[in-house]
């Protein structure tokens, strides 16, 4: 006890090694053991960005981050030198605040956002043990400490992660809820760190103790530990661990000792924050402002030059006249000085190249963009009352640019709600009827709903295994008495045997005493795996109702009504390499122990008692019928069994006990274990479960693939089940070459892999063939060493993918040998040689009839998908074999990822995204999605049941897959459509009104004279022609939302990104410079040699430019509706009456530009109307005929398809039924 | 369902046609159809208003006399050259001749032109101070600092403004144009010449007993001979700030060569219909030095039409600009008809085969 307390005392030399050591905060307030940890994050979370002190200098500091605004702020305080001052210092700040401050009020929105999220998380009661009280007191979330003893209620959250070390069940459990972890639905048990019996009672003065575990770490699926108590050291696992932001169900109580708080947490630890994301366009936007940049040096340079010279060539005498000397300088003129001074000068009076107003703008566009996304009904989902939500708001355009859309599986793709649809028994196919199938379905939604308190009956163990008896082999097949379809009994009397391998299964008797259950009372059982639920569900449909799982036994009524209890000797869990799982039971009349094997095919045909009667032809059947399975897309599982004796069995038992207390190895060990036992079956037959998927998948999945976007999935779930989903939403297709890849040895891998680049023909990059030229050579090779020749061709392989070479090459390969298959791993579909070379793996049979079907399907096949699990991520990942990685996804029609981790999820975007210079999209449900939705360029989180985790971390959530379709190929197309032509758009009008101003530098001695009022100057950017490009971003449609949902292909434009490139920006610029050369020497040409003053021409100039620019953005608009014909209207009236009144109002105030009836006067002269007509159609003119010859001879095929869309309004019946024909072709 | 639907339909956005962004719309194809007809139109209309303009413009008829180097009679300097120091001018009176072959009639304007001289230079332009010339006194604190260093002398301690301050006055044009047919004076009216918000609204002089007490405390600007309460003598109203010499000089223009108008011709009595034909004296008190600055002076007499002066610029763009677009029409005209069948408004050219090619 002594040493216990010490280490209690000691408890601030916790740090050492990254370890953490914990001592349970019973103390009284006077000695607040709360103390003990200053060092260990507490529980407070915070998200905010600001304070309310910090706000200001902060959001400054980071608003001039932005290159534009510090320019600005340069420009600003250039104003305020007096020599060369341009404008009036206030006006001149007047745009730069205004900007400013609209930023800084957003951002202050999207803060206080966060903090009242933030607050109400961190307000949230828990109760913590206090010793001087002798019980629990309530306490905020924020004020919990390592250390502290904390008591969870049923559904209550947990509030830091937590070790378990009482709970309210008798056997010591408790069952958890992790949707906001990890997103899966089903129920997770923990056991207690301590042994029931052991329990501490926390108001005992020695009670102590002492946990010992790791530094915080995000891997959720990871904890280790120890704990001390009562001279007891005793392991913890993530068994004993209870994270944060679960739900605690089925379970009155729990109570638990903090081990990590806030932000070390592991779900605050998976949450890494939102990156600010930027937009590509935004980033493209930004390098070409830096152009602007180059092109204002430039301007400003000449001018300085320009100056100079023109100051030496004016006779000295007389320049004086006009050059009036700089201040402080009474004589004389230094044409270098007076240069340099007009250069800054300069850099003020053409600053509007670099467009101010285009951040705004953009702000504005898409908050617009936005709220018509918010506002589309077709992404509003009626049951729910939700509809896409638009989180990010400055990332829009971006939906039109995806590259690649990383999917999660699991309640994404999927409904997560599995359905019984077939079985295969005894050599013979059951089809399940429809009512079943709705009735189990039905039943399976009310399953996944939790009922409060029932929760302490509730039956919830950790990999129950439910075998039917034996009995069933004599009754044989029982057909559902309820079943009324009039089909008859199937295989009544074939002797087919019913087995049923529901494992994880917990039921909710509807009342307290099982054994009141009447038939009719339908169970709902929870599982940790939704498919084992179907198996039960659709075994009570059956007539076998599990009615009871406990640790140790499993109760079944069979349907003769008589019951029968199994009792559980042991439970071989699954794992990643086995692919199967065990139970082993003793059956209670003979007292017989069988094992009973599920599992993935190969996993269970591997395993199989080849000598035993019939047992081939069996396998043969049941593999016709799993291959018919799983083209089906339905998930399938292989059972089979193994009687054992008594002795067998206690030799194996002795055996695994050891195993499982073995310290270091105990995994190794165990598994090899289980592998021992699992040995000789007799397999017994196989389902087929269907995974609903969500409404409107395959679809939206076919459509972004039309689209030309690389669909991936990455999901933490099996990889046979990840297949099979991927064939069901047509990830995968038929005929599709399916390259599995499972290598857990760091040493095969490299050559794995380079074997499957040859494969795929991606030898032709450096990465996979550093010596390129080699690289046929090697492959030539590798098939001498196989006994082959092979026409090694120069081109690489790549062709051989397809065609009928390719058949022929896989089944030449395969007459050889099998060896050769297994090492060339040509992969075929519906048989999936596996590419697994696990050295602990038995190498899977092979059933020659099959292959060579197969190989003959392959002559059909082409595109390689990639399927990958997990582990072989985890070394595919690593540096030196992530280009290799790369360039075999590429080749990839589609990539799989299985039993990837969260940030495993991450990883692969990631790499994806900064190696090939790509943007992805992820989409993901769960919070085990939320690394992916952050690393994503966009993230979209899918709003179902599996909490908001996931939704808070994306930038759009929607509550269906299916919206991704009209999200990306309406939305995105139309926001990059629309923000593409307008910035473009926003550097030709800046440019084109700087270069106006540059024009007239040449006939005023490069002075740096403006023809216009400063106020003009100024602000014809923010006001004058701001809003119909802003309206234009918002509203304008290249294509009818109809067109882009159905011809996909449209997307490419965005993809491609070909509205918007670089050589876009130049022609732009130099459209600008025509355009500007036209308005100002088209002016000049009428006004030459008059007694035009120098006002009258500049609002000539400036209306000219006025009219020109919002001509040019009107031939722009592809879709003129009301508002669009406002805004224009508006602006020209704004221009108008701003200008009367500001002509009219002042007659002095304004020193500059003294414009007093200024305007009146210029627009009463006609050469003012003619130019303004005359200039337009010059100006507009070669881009006119360039648009028309473009849409002419060398049409887009958005042009095309605006053509062939407008079609319908002219003829109406016609149109449809080519529309009809083109979508199907 | 309909308890649900109440719930449910909470979130629901409206469907209208702008939210759903279905407003009805106009499209706008560019196809040979909707192009051509736009070429055509802009050429036939351009072509006419060309036309027009150019006639107007011709219909103004022009005489312009450069008399930058005009000589005294028996002198054998040029006045250019005896004006050239422009801080001690000497007195320099020269008479042009010229001839007017046809009659030019309706109403006559004379205007004064200038080359090479910057009045569009940035420090020129804002060296001015518009409350001055609104008639607020001004010391040395509140005149604009613009003006510098046209802005004042000290005089005995005390800063004394010009009056008119800045750069743009202190160059007011100083000659003095007069005119005769034959031996017969043209009367020239030099009012009206202005914009009358200029000479109503913007100008005005300072209070005062009389104009030069008005003026006290100002000096003339440097260049000046005279005060400005001298710039008219014979006019009151136009005297002062409100000159209207000054008042255009004033109202800087806009390129390096420019005319502002200086005279109205008096048509009465002989030039009731404007200037008959025959030869014509001008005669010039040459005060403005220009040959410094390699600058011309010269005298223009212009009708003036609707359009303004003569300057056939916008007439010839106007037909050149017609031309193009009818040319360009044209030639995509036969273009169309040539090629236009499997280009433009096929159908079929939108097809899968379209996509896959791409």
């Amino acid at each position: 006890m002594g040493q216990i307390m010490g280490n209690k005392n000691g408890g601030y030399s916790h740090a050492d090694n990254g370890k953490r050591i914990v001592t349970p905060n019973l103390g009284t307030p006077e000695t607040d053991d709360r103390a003990n940890y200053p060092h260990y994050a507490g529980n407070k979370i915070q998200t905010t960005k600001y304070t309310i002190l910090s706000f200001l200098p902060k959001n400054l500091f980071e608003q001039f981050h932005r290159l534009a605004n510090v320019y600005f702020l340069f420009i600003v305080i250039l104003n305020f030198v007096p020599q060369v001052q341009a404008f009036g210092a206030e006006i001149a700040m007047l745009p730069v605040i205004f900007v400013l401050l609209v930023t800084a009020i957003k951002d202050l929105y999207e803060d206080y956002r966060r903090y009242r999220m933030d607050k109400e998380v961190n307000n949230r009661i828990c109760r913590v043990f206090s010793r001087a009280d002798r019980q629990y007191k309530g306490c905020m979330w924020e004020e919990v400490r390592v250390g502290d003893v904390v008591h969870v209620g049923c559904n209550e959250m947990i509030p830091a992660d937590l070790v378990l070390l009482k709970s309210s069940d008798k056997t010591g459990v408790c069952h958890l809820e992790t949707a906001n972890l990890d997103g899966e639905t089903n129920l997770k048990t923990r056991e207690t760190a301590l042994s029931q019996q052991e329990a501490p009672s926390w108001d005992e003065e020695g009670v102590n103790f002492w946990i010992e575990c790791g530094r915080p770490s995000s891997d959720v699926y990871k904890f280790n530990g120890r704990i001390k108590y009562n001279k007891t050291m005793l392991p913890l696992s993530k068994a004993q661990l209870l994270q944060r932001g679960c739900v605690l169900r089925n379970t009155d109580f729990i109570e638990g000792i903090v081990v990590y708080a806030g932000p070390d947490t592991k779900a605050m630890l998976n949450n890494s924050g939102p990156r600010y994301k930027r937009s590509k366009l935004e980033r493209q936007m930004n390098i070409d402002v830096a152009f602007c940049a180059v092109i204002l040096v430039i301007m400003c340079v000449v001018g300085a030059i320009g100056n100079g010279l023109w100051i030496n060539w004016y006779p000295e005498d007389s320049v004086q006249l006009f050059v009036l000397p700089i201040e402080g300088q009474q004589e004389g003129l230094d044409p270098a000085l007076d240069g340099f001074i007009r250069f800054w000068m300069y850099m003020i009076i053409f600053q509007v190249i670099i467009p101010l107003s285009l951040y705004f703008s953009i702000e504005l566009i898409k908050m617009g963009q936005v709220y018509f996304i918010h506002q589309d009904i077709h992404l509003y989902e009626h049951s729910s009352d939700t509809s896409l939500q638009c989180r990010a708001l400055n990332i829009t355009e971006d939906l039109g640019q995806i590259q690649y859309v990383f999917s999660d599986k699991t309640g994404t793709l999927t409904e997560n709600m599995m359905v019984f649809r077939r079985c295969t028994v005894g050599g013979k196919d059951y089809a399940h009827t429809i009512k079943d199938e709705m009735k189990g379905e039905e039943a399976l939604r009310k399953s996944v709903v939790h009922i409060p308190g029932q929760t302490t009956q509730a039956f919830f163990m950790d990999h129950p295994m439910l075998p039917e008896p034996n009995p069933i082999l004599q009754e044989g097949w029982h057909h559902d008495p309820q079943d009324s379809s009039g089909q008859p009994p199937i295989g009544a009397t074939s002797g087919a045997r019913w087995d049923v391998s529901g494992d994880n299964i917990a039921f909710e008797p509807e009342t307290d005493s099982t054994d009141d259950i009447s038939q009719t009372t339908p169970i709902q059982y929870e599982s940790e795996s939704p498919d084992e639920a179907a198996l039960v569900y659709a075994a009570a449909a059956y007539g076998y109702t599990l009615l009871e799982r406990t640790p140790r036994s499993v109760r079944v009524r069979k349907p003769d009504q008589s019951e029968i209890t199994l009792a559980i000797l042991n439970i071989l869990h699954f794992d990643s390499t086995r692919k199967r799982m065990s139970v082993v039971v003793r059956y209670p009349e003979k007292g017989e122990i069988v094992l009973y094997c599920k599992g993935a095919d190969e996993a269970i045909f591997s395993q199989l008692d080849a000598n035993a009667d019939g047992q081939q032809e069996k396998q043969v059947t049941v593999e016709g019928n799993l291959l018919d399975y799983s083209q089906e897309g339905l998930r399938t599982l292989c059972m089979a069994r193994k009687v054992m004796t008594e002795a067998e069995y206690l030799t194996w038992q002795t055996e695994y006990t050891k195993a499982a207390q073995h310290l270091e190895a105990r995994d190794e060990m165990v598994y090899m274990c289980a592998c021992k036992l699992e040995q000789g079956l007799t397999l017994l037959g196989a389902t087929g479960v269907e995974d609903r998927l969500q409404e409107g998948v395959p679809d939206t999945i076919a459509a972004l693939r039309r689209a030309g976007l690389g669909v991936w999935m990455l999901t933490g779930d099996k990889q046979e089940t990840a297949i099979n989903i991927g064939y069901s939403c047509h990830l995968l297709q038929k005929g599709d070459n399916v390259i599995k890849f499972n290598c857990h040895d760091g040493k095969l891998i490299d050559q794995q892999l380079k074997e499957i680049c040859i494969q795929l023909g991606t030898c032709g990059c450096q990465q996979c063939c550093p010596q390129t030229s080699s690289c046929t050579e090697k492959l030539h090779n590798f098939f001498c060493r196989c006994g082959h020749t092979v026409e090694a061709s120069n081109t690489c392989l790549r062709q051989q993918r397809h065609g009928s070479g390719d058949a022929q090459f896989g089944s030449q390969m395969y007459g050889e040998s099998l060896d050769v298959a297994k090492r060339i791993r040509r992969v075929v579909p519906g048989a999936w040689i596996e590419a697994n070379e696990d050295v602990r793996h038995k190498q899977p049979k092979h059933n020659p009839a099959r292959l060579t079907k197969s190989l003959q399907g392959a002559a059909l096949s082409g595109d390689p998908c990639l399927v990958v699990d997990g582990r072989t991520l985890g070394l595919l990942l690593e540096e030196q074999r992530a280009d290799w990685l790369l360039a075999v996804a590429r080749e990839c029609k589609a990539v799989i990822c299985c039993r990837a981790t969260p940030l495993q999820k991450a990883n692969m975007l990631k790499l994806v995204r900064e190696r090939l210079h790509v943007m992805t999209l992820a989409v993901g449900d769960g919070a085990n999605d939320v690394s992916m939705l952050q690393a994503a360029d966009i993230g979209v989180g899918i709003m179902g049941q599996e909490g908001m985790q996931a939704v808070m971390a994306s930038d759009f959530s929607t509550p269906r897959f299916s919206f991704l379709r009209r999200l990306l190929l309406v939305h995105g197309h139309w926001c990059y459509y629309r923000l593409a032509t307008v910035v473009a758009y926003f550097f030709y009008k800046n440019a084109a009104f700087v270069f106006v101003l540059f024009w007239y530098q040449l006939l005023n001695g490069f002075s740096g004279s403006a023809p216009g009022d400063q106020y003009y100057l100024l602000f014809f950017n923010i006001l004058f022609t701001s809003a119909p490009q802003i309206v234009v971003g918002v509203l304008d449609q290249n294509l009818p939302d109809d067109a882009l949902s159905s011809f996909p292909e449209l997307y490419a434009v965005g993809r491609e990104s070909r509205t918007y490139r670089r050589e876009h920006f130049w022609w732009n610029i130099c459209d600008a410079l025509y355009q500007s050369a036209v308005m100002f020497f088209i002016p000049y040409g009428a006004y030459a040699d008059s007694d035009v003053g120098i006002w009258e021409f500049g609002m000539t100039v400036i209306g000219v430019a006025l009219v020109v620019t919002l001509a040019h953005l009107a031939i722009q608009i592809k879709c003129w509706t009301y508002p669009h014909v406002l805004i224009m209207l508006a602006s020209l009236l704004l221009y108008l009456i701003f200008s009367l009144v500001y002509s009219a109002s002042c007659v002095t105030c304004n020193p500059l530009g003294n414009p007093y009836w200024l305007f009146q006067h210029t627009i009463s002269t006609p050469e003012h109307w003619l130019l303004l007509i005359l200039t337009t159609i010059i100006a507009l003119f070669p881009r006119f005929l360039v648009q028309y010859v473009q849409s002419v001879l060398f049409p887009t095929r958005v042009d095309r398809a605006r053509l062939f869309t407008k079609r319908p309004y002219g003829d109406e019946r016609s149109s449809t039924s080519t529309a009809t024909s083109f979508v199907i072709s | 369902m309909s308890a649900e639907g109440t719930r449910s339909g909470d979130k629901k956005p409206r469907d209208t046609a702008f939210k759903q962004q279905r407003l009805p719309a106009w499209q706008p194809i560019m196809t040979a159809g909707t192009v051509l007809p736009a070429f055509y139109g802009v050429g036939l209309l351009f072509i006419p208003i060309g036309i027009g303009l150019l006639v107007t413009s011709n219909n103004v008829q022009e005489i312009v006399v450069d008399y930058t180097n005009c000589k005294p009679a028996g002198a054998n300097q040029t006045c250019s050259e005896v004006v050239q120091n422009v801080s001690s001018p000497g007195t320099c009176v020269c008479q042009v001749d010229f001839s007017i072959s046809s009659d030019i009639t309706g109403s006559v304007y004379m205007y004064y032109g200038l080359t090479n001289f910057f009045q569009n230079h940035r420090r020129y332009v804002k060296s001015r101070d518009d409350d001055q010339l609104l008639g607020v006194k001004q010391s040395k604190s509140t005149l604009n600092t613009d003006c510098r260093p046209y802005d004042g002398e000290t005089v005995n301690g005390t800063f004394m403004p010009y009056a008119p301050c800045g750069a743009i006055a202190n160059s007011l044009f100083s000659d003095t144009l007069t005119l005769s047919y034959g031996s017969t004076p043209v009367g020239l009216i030099n009012t009206g010449i202005a914009w009358w918000t200029d000479k109503n609204v913007k100008f005005r002089n300072p209070t005062g007993s009389n104009l030069q007490d008005a003026f006290s405390g100002t000096l003339k600007p440097k260049y000046w001979q005279n005060p400005v309460y001298e710039l008219d003598t014979d006019q009151p109203d136009n005297n002062g700030y409100l000159n209207e010499d000054l008042i255009v000089w004033m109202r800087t223009a806009a390129f390096p060569t420019f005319r502002k108008l200086y005279r109205r011709v008096n048509h009465t009595d002989t030039f009731q219909d404007g200037l008959p034909a025959g030869n014509y004296t001008l005669t010039v008190d040459y005060k403005y030095p220009v040959t410094a600055f390699d600058g011309t002076k010269r005298m223009i007499l212009s009708t003036v039409s609707w359009l303004g002066g003569k300057n056939s610029f916008l007439g010839i763009a106007y037909i050149v600009v017609g031309c193009i677009c009818l040319i360009v029409g044209l030639v995509f005209t036969i273009i169309h008809i040539k090629y236009g069948k499997n280009t433009s408004e096929d159908p079929v050219g939108f097809s899968a085969a379209a996509f896959t090619n791409e």
